[in-house]
C-alpha cells in the first residue's frame, strides 16, 4: 500500500497528537485531587516575600533572623522584633545569630543603615535573662559575617575587605574575650561549622578544616572529601556523624574515622541539612536536605537509601499531602532547617521572594506530621 | 452551594431558550436572513468569567470548601453550516482559576463543536455541544483529559455580519487515572459566563 503525501502527513500529525497526549500525562499526579487537599495559608506579614536565614530557640521561644531577629513564644502568639542588648535595640541589622543547648542566644547586632558596623555581640542565658555584651573591640576593622555555636563554643566569622579581595577569619569565645581560632586571611567564607567524632569542622565551598580543639584549625590541616567538589552545607547527626552535602548531588559522612560517600541525586545542587526524626522520638531519622533542580524546595534521604524522596512524594513523611509540600515549600530555596525536639517542631526557612509566599514554615508531630502551616 | 444553585438557575434559563425563540420566531424561513443558511460560517470570539463549580468524588484530605476561586476564561471558535441552523466546527479555549494555595490551574481544551443556531432578526440564539480533549497543568504538572463543554447563548445583530452577545456553558472535566491510581480519577465542573462577538460569512 502507497501512502500519498496527505495521508503521510495525516499519520506525522496523528503521530505528533499522540506523543503530546503521553509526554503530556502523569498518570501519577492528580491535578483535581492536588486542588481538592489544598489549604490556605495565612502567615505574618513580615515572612511575605521575605527571606528567613537562619533558625533557633531557647526554653520559650523560637527565632527567625531576618535583617533583624523576630521570636514568638513557643507556646503560640505573634512574631515580634527581639530587642536587643541592654539598650533593648530593635533598630540593628542582625549580622550573626547563634544558640546552645542551655537555651542562651547570641546575636551580632550591627548598624541597621550600614550593616556593617558592629555595634556588639550579645548574650542572654535564658528568656528570663538580661542582656551581656561579649566583644571588646577584637572586631575592630572587620565586619563580622556570621555565628556559630558548636558543641560548647561560640564562633565568630568575620572579614576585612580590600581591593585584592577579602580576608575572612575565624574566631572563638575562650569564655573572657574572642581569640582567633587559627584560621586567618583565608580567600573564602566560612559557610558552615559543625562537631563530630572528636572534631571540629569549618567549612568553605571547596574546603572543610578540622581541628581537635576550638582553637587548633590550621589552614593546613584540612578534611575535605572527595576531589574537587562544591561544598554546600554542613551538619552533625544524632550518632555524632558529621554530614557534608555537595552540588553535584553528593552526601559525604565522617565517621570519626574517615569521610565516606553516598549519591542523594546526581546532578542535583544540595544545600542545607538536617536531621529529623520520623516519628519523635523514635530512633528512625531522616535528613531534609535543600535542593535545586528544576524547582527548589528539599528531599527527604534516609542515610544509607538508594534514591531520595521528593518532600511531595506519596511515600513522604514529613507532609499529609503532595499539596501542602507543593504550596508552601516547592518553589522557594531553603535556608535552614531545625527541629525542635521538646515541641516535636519542623521549622523551614525559606527564600520567599517574588513567590508571594511566606518564608517561614512549621510542621508539629501529634499522632503524625501535621504538614507545613504558615507562620 | 449558593454558587451551584445559581450555575443550574442558569442552564434551566438556558435549556428554555428554544421555547421563548420558538415563540418569537413567525416564520423563521429566511434562517436569520440567510445567515443560519446550509453553507454559511461562523467565526466568534469569547471571553469571560470561569466560575468553579463542584470536584467529585469528594476527597477525604480536603479540607477547604472553595479551594478553586473564579477565574478568566476565553475561546476562538469556527463554525460551519452544514444545514440549515446546524453547524460543525471546533474551539480552541483557555481557562485560569487560581487555587487557595496560591497555584494557578490553567485548562486549555481543545474540542469539536456542534450547535444549532435560530432566532428573529435582530436576536439570535445558539446552543451546543463540545467535546474534546483538554491539558490540565498545575504547578508544572499536568493531565490530558477529555471535554464537554454543553450551553449557548444570545446574540443581538449589529450589522449584517456582526453579533455581540452573552453565553452560558457548563463544563465537565473527566480527570482520568489508571491502574494503581485510579483513586485519583476526579471529574471537575466548571460554569462559563461569557460575552462574545460572533461574525457570519
Amino acid at each position: 500500500m502507497k501512502l500519498n503525501r496527505h495521508a503521510i502527513a495525516a499519520l506525522a500529525l496523528l503521530a505528533a497528537a499522540a506523543a503530546l497526549t503521553l509526554a503530556g500525562c502523569d498518570n501519577t499526579y492528580g491535578v483535581f485531587h492536588e486542588i481538592q487537599t489544598e489549604k490556605a495559608q495565612v502567615g505574618t506579614d513580615q515572612f511575605k516575600n521575605a527571606t528567613v536565614k537562619a533558625l533557633g530557640e531557647d526554653d520559650a521561644n523560637y527565632f527567625a533572623v531576618m535583617a533583624k531577629v523576630f521570636y514568638r513564644a513557643k507556646a503560640g502568639g505573634t512574631w515580634t522584633v527581639l530587642p536587643v542588648g541592654t539598650a533593648q535595640d530593635t533598630a540593628y541589622y542582625c549580622a550573626g545569630f547563634a544558640f546552645d543547648s542551655s537555651n542562651a542566644i547570641y546575636v551580632a547586632a550591627a548598624d541597621s543603615a550600614s550593616a556593617t558596623a558592629l555595634k556588639g555581640i550579645f548574650t542572654r542565658s535564658s528568656s528570663a535573662s538580661g542582656w551581656t555584651r561579649m566583644d571588646s573591640g577584637e572586631f575592630a576593622g572587620k565586619k563580622v559575617d556570621a555565628l556559630y555555636y558548636v558543641k560548647d563554643t561560640l564562633f565568630v566569622e568575620a572579614h576585612t575587605d580590600a581591593e585584592s579581595g577579602s580576608a575572612y577569619y575565624l574566631y572563638y569565645w575562650t569564655g573572657a574575650a574572642f581569640a582567633g581560632a587559627g584560621l586567618s586571611s583565608l580567600s573564602l567564607p566560612i559557610q558552615g561549622m559543625a562537631y563530630g567524632g572528636s572534631k571540629y569542622f569549618a567549612m568553605t565551598n571547596s574546603v572543610i578544616y578540622a581541628s581537635a580543639s576550638n582553637n587548633g584549625f590550621s589552614a593546613s590541616a584540612t578534611s575535605t572529601p572527595g576531589s574537587g567538589e562544591v561544598l554546600c552545607g554542613l551538619a552533625s547527626d544524632h550518632s555524632g556523624n558529621v554530614l557534608a552535602t555537595t552540588a553535584g548531588g553528593g552526601l559525604y559522612t565522617w565517621n570519626g574515622a574517615a569521610w565516606s560517600s553516598a549519591t542523594v541525586k546526581s546532578g542535583i545542587k544540595l544545600g542545607a541539612l538536617a536531621e529529623v526524626p520520623k516519628v519523635p522520638a523514635g530512633a528512625s531519622y531522616s535528613l531534609l536536605i535543600s535542593k535545586h533542580d528544576s524547582t527548589y524546595g528539599y528531599y527527604e534521604y534516609d542515610i544509607g537509601a538508594s534514591a531520595p524522596r521528593l518532600g511531595s512524594a506519596s511515600d513522604a513523611v514529613f507532609v499529609p499531602t503532595s499539596s501542602n509540600y507543593t504550596t508552601a515549600i516547592y518553589e522557594k530555596p531553603v535556608q535552614a532547617v531545625y527541629y525542635s525536639a521538646s515541641m516535636k517542631t519542623i521549622l523551614i526557612a525559606l527564600a520567599a521572594q517574588g513567590t508571594d509566599g511566606y518564608a517561614l514554615y512549621s510542621n508539629a508531630y501529634s499522632t503524625s506530621w501535621g504538614g507545613w502551616t504558615a507562620e | 452551594m449558593k454558587r451551584t444553585l445559581v450555575a443550574f438557575g442558569a442552564l434551566i434559563l438556558l435549556a428554555g431558550l428554544p421555547l421563548f425563540a420558538q415563540a418569537q420566531e413567525d416564520s423563521g424561513l429566511d434562517y436569520f436572513g440567510g445567515l443560519h443558511k446550509k453553507g454559511s460560517q461562523i467565526i466568534s470570539l469569547t471571553t469571560g468569567a470561569e466560575i468553579p463549580l463542584f470536584i467529585l468524588p469528594a476527597d477525604a484530605q480536603a479540607t477547604e470548601s472553595t479551594p478553586l476561586g473564579i477565574g478568566a476564561s476565553f475561546s476562538l471558535n469556527y463554525q460551519y453550516f452544514i444545514a440549515n441552523r446546524l453547524t460543525i466546527g471546533g474551539s480552541l479555549c483557555g481557562a485560569f482559576n487560581t487555587t487557595v494555595g496560591g497555584r494557578t490551574l490553567f485548562i486549555a481544551p481543545v474540542s469539536a463543536k456542534l450547535a444549532y443556531w435560530w432566532g428573529r432578526q435582530p436576536i439570535e440564539y445558539s446552543a451546543s455541544l463540545d467535546l474534546g480533549a483538554s491539558v490540565l497543568r498545575l504547578s508544572g504538572n499536568g493531565m490530558i483529559t477529555p471535554f464537554a463543554k454543553l450551553g449557548g447563548g444570545a446574540f443581538y445583530q449589529l450589522s449584517e455580519a456582526w453579533s455581540l452577545g452573552a453565553m452560558v456553558y457548563g463544563w465537565l472535566i473527566p480527570e482520568l487515572h489508571f491502574g494503581t491510581y485510579a483513586d485519583l480519577t476526579r471529574y471537575g465542573t466548571f460554569l462559563e459566563i461569557s460575552l462574545g462577538a460572533v461574525y457570519h460569512f
